[in-house]
């Protein structure tokens, strides 16, 4: 702004300059202005050092609230203990508590730590200074360090001005300047994360305006365990991705304020949405309204939201035309995974659908019964026999296998590591790290082969299910859950008595 | 964009309005008001035309017959010049000759330039006073160390000349 100012002040000058009859000088004034300018401007450094180019959001206090949040309610607990230090200060006081300098908020992508740590700001009616990482990162050498001074300069003030008495400093992808110090390499950010950890050693707990730096990444094994140590981020808390009550919590918060069908059940789409994180969970809320837009409709129902949990997870529904033949192997590839999971799990299939969508030109889509973290051995066995399924099928109708397995061969492949590297396969409980690739990939090559086995045999068992249905599921596209186990339950003695015969 | 824009216009719009308003100012304050006191305050003159610029300022006089070049004029410049300091002073004077007083000029001109060049000022006084007799015609001559001042009077018609006197190759400037 004013540097604008300056520049109309010094055009009227050499204006007047030129008028008065003074040429040559108005000539130099230019010259000396254009150059200042130029320096200024061309680059972050010039006379200034890029003092001021740190892009800061502030807010003094934000709006968003721990209710806002949904789910995650230890996180929430864990991390509200942590801040009535900064809330009750004569208490901690009186019990002699070195007030928390750190909170460290980690976990996957999207989990919500931004929320989180603005919620934190609400809750303890803090003025809050965030930043991120890569903001301290420049090419001059010594500014990521002043700019952590200025940083918590900047706080300190910011909550004087607003007149409270605490700030809490959020720093964004702390890995960026938080990476661990190691070689003899001297790097730039060295000394920026050495001036944070100065910074954090000199927040003393009774000055007047108490600091808190809450730091959030999704790769803290990556941090300098020097951050890491107690009386800098003295609390790690780890944002994990939601369960189904906290995904059902989320979903709630995010489609209060959209219009929602009486018979929408939020409680089968948390169950869908297994895995999904916040982010993707709002994603869905707001694809869905979308959905309902394009249709017209006044209310969201529930198949917007289905097709809105397809979007997120595969992508959107593509404009591939497939060739007949090669939509009937699709669609017979897709019926072997979904009788192979309704034999496994019954009641696991929640549709069939051959529609092209982001990579996949046809999918099954299942849902999990509930939530689980562990696994035996029979269970990942199953997912790999559903996994080799699509296949298999083509093999039983064509006689032959296509490229399109490859992604199933993947994920197949990824269960047998599990199971080698957990111990559950022949090979018995072994080191990862001291088995050879080699005698790896022959135990993973005799599982798949064995199930691979399982898979066809399965599937030549059904095969009167798989050609009754292709021709439905070639017309309509798609077939719910519903209504493939009542053509299951049709034809399946059907092929049993066929296979006997 | 549109509000940078209107930044600098507003920086421009203040300095020209400061400067350019604090030169017109100064200009009439300190220059065009003493200026018009004193030709008022001079008898038997008015000021026709007053132009100021930067480096030169330019006036011009209508004096009426009563008027004495010799004696009021050298005074009068004297006090505009003070007033007007380091730019240049162009001082016009309205006259009102004849055709006889003009063809009677144009006959003494000769002699004039002459004495000037080559700084025989007795004889510029000569040759003015020898036709001013031959034609009855009443005249005024003097110098001072700048300027020679010559009037020559028919009523009611008047001529008046100023000529610098170390000059000679420069420009007339004073030929009123």
């Amino acid at each position: 702004m004013d540097k604008e100012v300056a520049l109309g002040a010094g055009i009227g000058l050499i204006i007047f300059l030129l008028f008065l009859g003074y040429g040559a000088l108005a000539f130099v004034l230019l010259l000396v202005t254009g150059a200042i300018f130029f320096f200024s401007r061309s680059r972050t450094g010039g006379f200034r050092l890029g003092r001021k180019q740190r892009i800061v959001s502030k807010e003094t206090v934000p709006n968003t609230s721990f209710e806002h949040i949904g789910g995650v309610q230890r996180v929430k607990q864990e991390l509200k203990e942590a801040l009535d230090f900064l809330v009750h200060r004569d208490k901690i006081a009186t019990y002699g508590i070195r007030p928390i300098k750190g909170i460290l908020l980690y976990g996957p992508p999207g989990t919500g730590k931004t929320m989180m740590a603005k919620a934190a700001a609400h809750y303890t009616d803090s003025v809050f200074v965030s930043t991120s990482g890569s903001q301290f990162v420049e090419m001059y050498v010594g500014v990521g360090a002043q700019r952590i001074r200025e940083l918590f300069q900047e706080a300190r003030t910011l909550a004087r001005k607003s007149g409270k008495n605490s700030a809490i400093i959020f720093i964004d992808e702390i890995d960026a300047i938080g990476g661990r110090r190691e070689g003899t390499q001297h790097r730039e950010y060295d000394q920026t994360l050495n001036q944070l950890l100065t910074e954090m050693d000199g927040i003393s707990p009774d000055s007047e305006i108490r600091l808190l730096v809450v730091a959030a990444t999704n790769r803290k094994d990556m941090l300098d365990p020097a951050l890491l140590r107690p009386g800098r981020f003295d609390r790690h808390i780890n944002v994990d991705l939601p369960d189904k009550k906290a995904r059902y919590h989320i979903l709630s918060l995010h489609l209060k304020n959209k219009p929602l069908a009486s018979d929408v059940d939020l409680d089968h789409i948390a169950n869908e949405t297994f895995g999904f994180s916040g982010a993707q969970l709002e994603s869905v809320a707001n694809e869905a309204a979308i959905y309902a837009m394009r249709e017209g409709k006044k209310k969201i129902e529930q198949h917007h939201l289905s097709q809105a949990v397809d979007k997120v997870l595969l992508g959107e529904k593509t404009d591939r035309e497939a060739s007949k033949e090669e939509r009937k192997r699709v669609a017979i590839h897709e019926l072997g995974h979904a009788i192979a999971a309704e034999v496994l799990h019954p009641n696991s299939v929640s549709q069939v659908a051959l529609s092209p969508r982001g990579e996949a030109l046809g999918y099954v889509r299942h849902h999990p019964n509930e939530d689980r973290h562990l696994y035996t051995r029979k269970y990942i066995e199953e997912q790999i026999v559903i996994c080799l399924a699509g296949s298999a099928a083509e093999q039983e109708v064509y006689g032959n296998r296509s490229t399109g397995a490859q992604n199933d061969f993947k994920k197949a492949n990824h269960y047998a590591r599990i199971l080698i590297e957990s111990g559950l396969s022949d090979l018995g409980i072994i080191n990862p790290d001291l088995i050879s690739k080699e005698l790896m990939q022959k135990e993973a090559a005799k599982i798949l082969k064995d199930l691979d086995q399982q898979a066809l045999q399965l599937i030549a068992k059904y095969r009167s299910v798989i050609e009754k249905s292709l021709d439905i599921l070639l017309q309509e596209e798609f077939l719910s859950g519903k209504q493939f186990r009542q053509l299951i339950r049709t034809y399946q003695n059907e092929s049993i008595t066929m296979n006997q015969a | 964009m549109k509000k940078r824009f209107i930044s600098v216009a507003t920086g421009l719009l203040v300095t020209l309005t400061a400067l350019f308003g604090g030169f017109f100012a100064h200009q009439w304050w300190a220059i065009e008001q003493p200026i018009k006191e004193v030709v008022a305050e001079t008898p038997h003159i008015t000021l026709q035309s007053f132009d100021a610029n930067p480096n030169r300022v330019e006036i011009k006089l209508k004096p009426d017959p009563d008027f004495s070049l010799a004696v009021d004029y050298p005074v009068l410049r004297q006090r505009l010049e003070e007033i007007v300091g380091e730019r240049e002073l162009s001082i016009q004077l309205i006259d009102h000759p004849s055709p006889k007083l003009q063809k009677i000029w144009d006959q003494v001109v000769f002699g004039v330039s002459e004495g000037i060049v080559h700084q025989r000022y007795t004889e510029i006084s000569d040759v003015i006073q020898s036709t001013a007799e031959q034609e009855k015609i009443s005249y005024e001559l003097t110098m001072d160390d700048e300027f020679i001042y010559i009037s020559l009077q028919e009523d009611p018609h008047f001529i008046y000349r100023v000529f610098p006197l170390h000059s000679a190759n420069d420009e007339v400037k004073e030929n009123g």
